[in-house]
C-alpha cells in the first residue's frame, strides 16, 4: 500500500522556523498541526502552535482551555488561539488614547462613534489577524524554534498570505506622497520665511513649523508599518524559513480545492513543503461496503498523484477512533515524522 | 544722512526680494498643500465611501492628521465635517 | 511734436488722476476702511490668503495684468492719429480702468475674496453666473486665437526673436526644476537664467529663424500658429511650477527692463512724433472703420479690461493687507498698464523715420500689425536714445511681447480646459472630463477661430482684435455691474461705475453692429456668427444690468446666497 510506503520518509522538514498547516475545513488541519507540533516538541524543539481559525479547536484537541495568550500545554509546546476581534479592540483603544490627547473632551463621544465604525469595517478583523501573525513570525523566532500556524480554510489563508504584499505597496504609495510633500517643504524653507507686513507682527508668535513634527510622526508610523510588512513578506517567501503544508483527504471537493490552493500559493511564491493526504483507508480487509469505498478512493489517490506529481506527499491512514489526547496525536506524528528520520 | 539712504536702500532691496520670492513661495506651498490634501483623502477615504484596503492601519494616522482635518474640509468647500462619525465643528 | 511732451503729459495725467480722482473714489465712494479685517487676515493660510506688503502686491498685480494686449491695441488704434488713442488711454485708465480694477478689488475683499464669477452668482443671481461663463468662454477663445496670431506675426517680422522665445522654455524649466525639486535657492538659478536669456537674444541676431514660404500647403504664419498651439496644449497640462511660474518670473523682469529702456530712450533721445494728431480722414481711406465707436473697443487693455477684474478678485484680493491698499494696488495697477499702453503709442508714432514711412505701414489695412509697429518703432527710439543696435533692440522688445503673449496662451488654454471639464461634470459628458480631451477641445476651437478669422492665420488674422476688445470690455461691464449693486446696497453714489458701464455697453453694441455690416459686406460669415454671438452676450449683460439695478433700487436683496465652490476657471491670473 502506498500510504505506508510514503510514510517511511514522512515530511522532509528542514530548519523552517515558520510552518503553515492549511486546507479545506474538516480535513484534519488542526489534528495534523497538533501532531506535528507535539512530535517536534517531543524531539526537544521549542514549538508554539498558533490557531488562526476564528472557530478555534485547538483547545478541544488538547482537551483544555487555550486562550489568546501563549500557554504551555506540554513540555516544549505552547499553544495560542488568536482572537482577532480582541485584537481590533486593543488597536482601537490605543488609537483612542492618542486621539484623546489631541482633541477637546467634548469630542470624545464623536471619536467613540468613529471607532465603532472602524470596528465594523470588513477589513479590520483580517488586518488585525495579519498584524498578530506578522508579530509572531518576526518575534516568535527568537523564543521558539518553530512557529506552527493552524490556519483557517484555504481561501482565507491565501488572502492573509498575500496581504503583506498589498499592504507593502500601500505603505509605499503613502510614503511616496509624504516624500513629495517633504521635498516641497524643503523648497519652501529654502525660499525663506515670509516677512511681516506693515505693523503686523503676528508672525513672531507663530508656532515654529507645526507641520514638521506632524510630518515626522506620520512618516514614523508609516515606516514602522512598512518595516513590519516587508519583514513578514520576506520571512514568508524564504524557502529556508517558511513552509506551507497542505492537508487534504481523498475526496472530490478537497482535491479540487487543493489544486486551486497550490496554484495560488505558487503564484504568491510561498514555498509548499508537502501535501498531507489524510484519512486514507487502511490496507487490512474491510468488508464489502468499505471495499467499494476503497475502490473509489483508489481513483482519487491516482488523481492526487497525477495532479501533484512533483510534490512530496505524506499519507495518513484513517484511524478507528477520534484523534483526541496526546498519545493519539503522537501516533499521527509518527506518520508525519517517522522516528527513524531526524529532521535537518 | 548716509545712514538714512542706506536704510531706505535696504528696505527697497528687501521689497524687491520679496516681490520675486513671494510667488514662488505660493506655488511651492500650494503644491505641498495639494500633496497633503491627497494624503488626507487616502487616509480618510474609507469614511467617504471609498474602499480602502488598509483602513485598519490608516486609523493610526488619523489622530496625527486630526488637527489639519477641519482646515482641509473647509477648504474643500464643505463647511461642516463631511464624515458621519468625525465631526469637528 | 516731441515724444517727451507726450510721455510727460501722459504720466502727469496718470499722477493727477491717482492723486485726485482715486482719492475721491476711495474716500467718498468705496469708503475704504483701514480697520476692516481683510480676507488675507481672516483666512490666512500661507498659500492663497497671505497678507502682503502693498508695494510687493502692486508688483504682482501689475505683472499679472500687463500682457501683450496693452501693446497691440494702442499700436493699432494710432491709425486714427495719436491724439484719440492718447486721450482714451489716459482718461480710460483714470476713469474706467482705475475705478474698475480698484472696485473689483474692493468688492472681492468685502466678500471673502470671492472671484467675480462667484460674485456674479451671489449678487446678480444664477443667471448672472451663466452670463459670466458665456462671456469668459468667448473671451478665452479669442484671447488664445489672437495671441497666437500676434506671436506668429512677430516671428515673421522679427525672425531674430524666435531663438530666444523658444530658448526661454528650457531655461524656465531648468530654473523650476532646480528651485522646486532640488531645493536650490532662487538666487543663482535666476541670475544664470536671465544671463542665458539675454545671451539667447544676442545670439538670435545671428541665427534668425525663417520658416519656408509654404509647408505642406500652409503659409509660414499658419505653421507658427499650429506650433504655438501645440506648445500651449502641452504647457497648459504641465503643473504650474514646471514652466508657467518660472517663466512668469522672467516675464516680470523683462517687463520692467523694457519699460525702463523705452522711457529712458524717449527722455534721452527725444524722438519726434511723426504721425499726425488726427488722421481720421486718411484712416477711412485706408479701410479703417469709424473712430467712434471702434477706438473704444480696439484699446481695451490700457483703457479698461475685464481681465483685470479676474486678477483683482481671484488672486490679489486674497493678499490685500489693508483695505486702504485697494487704492494703491488697484488704481496704480491700472496706471501701470496705462504706462505700457502709452509706451506703445509713442513707439508706434515716434519710432518711424517720417510721416511717409508711418503712412506706408498703416495704410496697408486695418487692423495693422500693431505689435510689429511697436517693436520696430520702439527699437528705433531705443537705438537713437540709448545707442543699442537696432536689431538687438527689436529682438529685446519682440521677445518681451512674445513671452507675454505665450504666457497668456498657456494660462488661457488652461482656464478653458477647466471650464470644459466643468461642463463635462455638469452635463455628465465623460469624455470632456478628461484633461487630455478637454485640452484638445480647447485648443481645437482656438485653432478653428484663428484660421477661420485670419484666412489661414495670415497677417489679416488680427481682424478679430476689435471683437476681442469688445468681449474683454463685456467682462469689465459685468464687474462694474457687481460693484454698482454693492454700492447701491450701501446707499452710495453709483454714477462713477454706472456711467462707465453704460458707455462700454453702448460702444460695444454700436461697434458690433458696424462690424457685423462690414463682415457681411466682405462675406466673412464665420466672423459674422462670432459677432452675433458676442452681440447676444452684450444684450444679455445689458438686460441683466437693468433688471439687477432696478431690483436693488427697489430694495430687493440679492438672491439667496449659495455655497457653491468657485470654479478654478475664475482664479485667472494673466491678460
Amino acid at each position: 500500500m502506498k500510504a505506508s510506503a510514503a510514510a517511511d520518509h514522512g515530511l522532509r522538514l528542514g530548519r523552517q522556523r515558520i510552518l503553515f498547516v492549511g486546507g479545506k475545513g474538516g480535513v484534519g488541519k488542526t489534528t495534523t498541526a497538533g501532531a506535528l507540533a507535539l512530535t517536534l516538541a517531543d524531539r526537544g524543539e521549542r514549538c508554539i502552535l498558533v490557531s488562526t481559525d476564528p472557530a478555534h479547536s485547538l483547545g478541544d484537541l488538547f482537551d483544555r482551555r487555550i486562550g489568546d495568550r501563549e500557554l504551555a500545554i506540554a513540555p516544549n509546546l505552547w499553544g495560542l488561539e488568536i482572537d482577532p476581534e480582541g485584537q481590533v479592540e486593543q488597536h482601537l483603544d490605543q488609537v483612542k488614547t492618542t486621539m484623546r490627547d489631541l482633541v477637546k473632551p467634548d469630542l470624545y463621544p464623536e471619536i467613540e462613534r468613529q471607532m465603532s465604525l472602524t470596528r465594523l469595517s470588513p477589513g479590520a478583523v483580517e488586518a488585525a489577524m495579519l498584524e498578530r501573525m506578522a508579530q509572531l513570525m518576526i518575534s516568535g523566532g527568537e523564543r521558539y524554534d518553530r512557529v506552527i500556524f493552524d490556519t483557517a480554510p484555504t481561501g482565507h489563508t491565501l488572502r492573509l498570505l498575500s496581504l503583506p504584499e498589498i499592504m507593502a505597496a500601500w505603505t509605499d504609495g503613502l510614503l511616496r506622497h509624504r516624500n513629495r510633500s517633504d521635498s516641497w517643504n524643503r523648497a519652501l524653507k529654502k525660499l525663506g520665511p515670509r516677512p511681516g507686513v506693515g505693523d503686523d507682527i503676528s508672525f513672531l508668535d507663530a508656532p515654529t513649523e507645526p507641520g514638521d513634527e506632524q510630518s515626522a510622526r506620520i512618516r514614523e508610523v508609516l515606516l514602522d508599518r512598512r518595516r513590519k510588512f516587508y519583514q513578514a513578506r520576506r520571512l514568508l517567501l524564504e524557502p529556508g524559513t517558511s513552509a506551507f503544508i497542505l492537508v487534504l483527504i481523498p475526496e472530490k471537493l478537497p482535491i479540487l480545492e487543493s489544486r486551486k490552493a497550490v496554484a495560488s500559493l505558487d503564484e504568491v511564491k510561498v514555498p509548499i513543503l508537502a501535501l498531507v493526504v489524510n484519512r486514507v483507508l487502511p490496507s487490512e480487509p474491510l468488508g464489502d461496503f468499505l471495499e467499494q469505498r476503497r475502490q473509489q478512493e483508489a481513483a482519487y489517490l491516482r488523481e492526487i498523484e497525477s495532479l501533484f506529481p512533483d510534490r512530496d506527499r505524506v499519507y495518513i491512514p484513517l484511524l478507528p477512533r477520534d484523534v483526541v489526547g496526546m498519545e493519539n496525536l503522537r501516533g499521527i506524528g509518527r506518520w508525519l515524522l517517522p522516528p527513524a528520520v531526524t529532521p535537518g | 544722512m548716509l545712514q538714512v539712504v542706506l536704510e531706505k536702500l535696504r528696505a527697497l532691496g528687501s521689497l524687491v526680494r520679496e516681490f520675486y520670492i513671494a510667488p514662488h513661495r505660493g506655488v511651492v506651498a500650494r503644491e505641498k498643500r495639494d500633496e497633503d490634501d491627497l494624503f488626507m483623502l487616502l487616509v480618510f477615504s474609507e469614511m467617504m465611501g471609498i474602499p480602502n484596503p488598509a483602513s485598519y492601519y490608516t486609523l493610526e494616522m488619523q489622530p496625527i492628521l486630526y488637527e489639519r482635518f477641519h482646515d482641509w474640509h473647509t477648504r474643500m468647500g464643505m463647511e461642516k465635517s463631511p464624515l458621519e462619525g468625525f465631526r469637528c465643528c | 511734436m516731441s515724444a517727451i511732451l507726450l510721455a510727460v503729459i501722459g504720466l502727469l495725467g496718470f499722477l493727477t488722476g491717482y492723486q485726485v480722482y482715486s482719492r475721491f473714489i476711495s474716500e467718498k465712494v468705496f469708503k475704504l476702511d483701514p480697520e476692516f479685517r481683510t480676507p488675507s487676515h481672516e483666512f490666512e493660510d500661507g498659500v492663497d490668503y497671505v497678507p502682503t506688503n502693498k508695494f510687493v502686491l502692486w508688483g504682482h498685480h501689475f505683472t499679472s495684468v500687463a500682457g501683450a494686449a496693452p501693446i497691440v491695441g494702442p499700436a493699432i488704434a494710432v491709425v486714427w492719429g495719436w491724439l484719440p488713442a492718447f486721450l482714451w488711454v489716459v482718461l480710460g485708465t483714470i476713469f474706467f480702468a482705475g475705478v474698475h480694477d480698484a472696485g473689483a478689488l474692493w468688492a472681492s475683499s468685502r466678500n471673502k475674496a470671492k472671484s467675480i464669477g462667484a460674485l456674479a452668482e451671489d449678487i446678480i443671481g444664477p443667471r448672472g453666473r451663466s452670463v459670466f461663463m458665456i462671456v469668459i468662454f468667448l473671451l478665452l477663445l479669442m484671447v488664445n486665437a489672437v495671441f497666437a496670431i500676434v506671436i506668429a506675426n512677430l516671428f515673421l517680422s522679427t525672425p531674430s526673436s524666435v531663438f530666444a522665445a523658444w530658448a526661454v522654455i528650457p531655461i524656465a524649466v531648468t530654473i523650476g526644476f532646480l528651485v522646486y525639486r532640488r531645493g536650490v535657492g532662487l538666487g543663482i538659478p535666476s541670475v544664470v537664467g536671465i544671463v542665458l536669456l539675454y545671451l539667447a537674444m544676442w545670439g538670435g541676431q545671428y541665427m534668425p529663424v525663417v520658416l519656408p514660404e509654404s509647408v505642406v500647403g500652409l503659409g509660414a504664419a499658419s505653421v507658427w500658429v499650429l506650433l504655438l498651439f501645440v506648445y500651449a496644449a502641452v504647457a497648459s497640462i504641465l503643473p504650474v511650477w514646471v514652466l508657467l511660474q518660472p517663466r512668469d518670473y522672467i516675464n516680470g523682469l523683462q517687463l520692467f527692463v523694457a519699460l525702463a529702456v523705452v522711457y529712458a530712450a524717449v527722455l534721452i533721445g527725444n524722438p519726434q512724433v511723426v504721425a499726425p494728431a488726427w488722421n481720421g480722414a486718411a484712416a477711412s481711406e485706408w479701410g479703417a472703420p469709424s473712430l467712434i465707436p471702434l477706438l473704444f473697443v480696439t484699446i481695451a487693455c490700457g483703457a479698461i479690461s475685464g481681465f483685470h477684474g479676474l486678477v483683482s478678485s481671484g488672486t490679489t484680493s486674497k493678499q490685500l493687507n489693508k483695505e486702504t491698499d485697494v487704492r494703491f494696488v488697484g488704481f496704480l495697477g491700472a496706471t501701470g498698464e496705462g504706462t505700457l499702453a502709452l509706451a506703445a503709442i509713442i513707439a508706434a508714432t515716434a519710432g518711424f523715420a517720417s510721416l511717409a514711412d508711418w503712412s506706408a505701414f498703416y495704410s496697408a489695412g486695418f487692423p495693422a500689425d500693431g505689435t510689429t509697429a511697436f517693436v520696430q518703432g520702439g527699437a528705433q527710439i531705443v537705438n537713437q536714445g540709448l545707442g543699442l543696435p537696432v536689431l538687438f533692440s527689436q529682438t529685446l522688445l519682440a521677445v518681451m511681447a512674445v513671452l507675454f503673449a505665450a504666457t497668456t496662451m498657456d494660462t488661457g488654454v488652461r482656464l478653458q480646459r477647466y471650464i470644459i471639464q466643468e461642463w463635462g461634470e455638469i452635463y455628465n459628458i465623460p469624455a470632456l472630463k478628461g484633461r487630455l480631451v478637454a485640452t484638445l477641445v480647447a485648443v481645437g476651437s482656438c485653432i478653428a477661430l484663428a484660421f477661420g478669422a485670419g484666412g489661414g492665420g495670415g497677417s489679416g488674422g488680427l481682424i478679430i482684435w476689435p471683437l476681442f476688445g469688445t468681449t474683454n470690455q463685456l467682462l469689465a461691464g459685468l464687474t462694474l455691474l457687481i460693484i454698482s449693486i454693492l454700492l447701491l446696497q450701501r446707499k452710495r453714489a453709483i454714477r462713477y461705475t454706472v456711467v462707465p458701464l453704460a458707455f462700454i455697453l453702448v460702444a460695444a453694441t454700436w461697434a458690433l453692429i458696424i462690424q457685423l455690416r462690414g463682415f457681411y459686406e466682405s462675406g466673412q460669415y464665420f466672423l459674422m456668427v462670432l459677432d452675433v454671438l458676442i452681440l447676444g452676450a452684450t444684450i444679455m449683460v445689458a438686460l441683466e444690468a437693468i433688471s439687477a439695478l432696478q431690483r436693488t433700487r427697489r430694495g430687493g436683496g440679492p438672491p439667496a446666497p449659495t455655497t457653491k465652490e468657485p470654479s478654478p476657471a475664475e482664479t485667472a491670473r494673466s491678460s
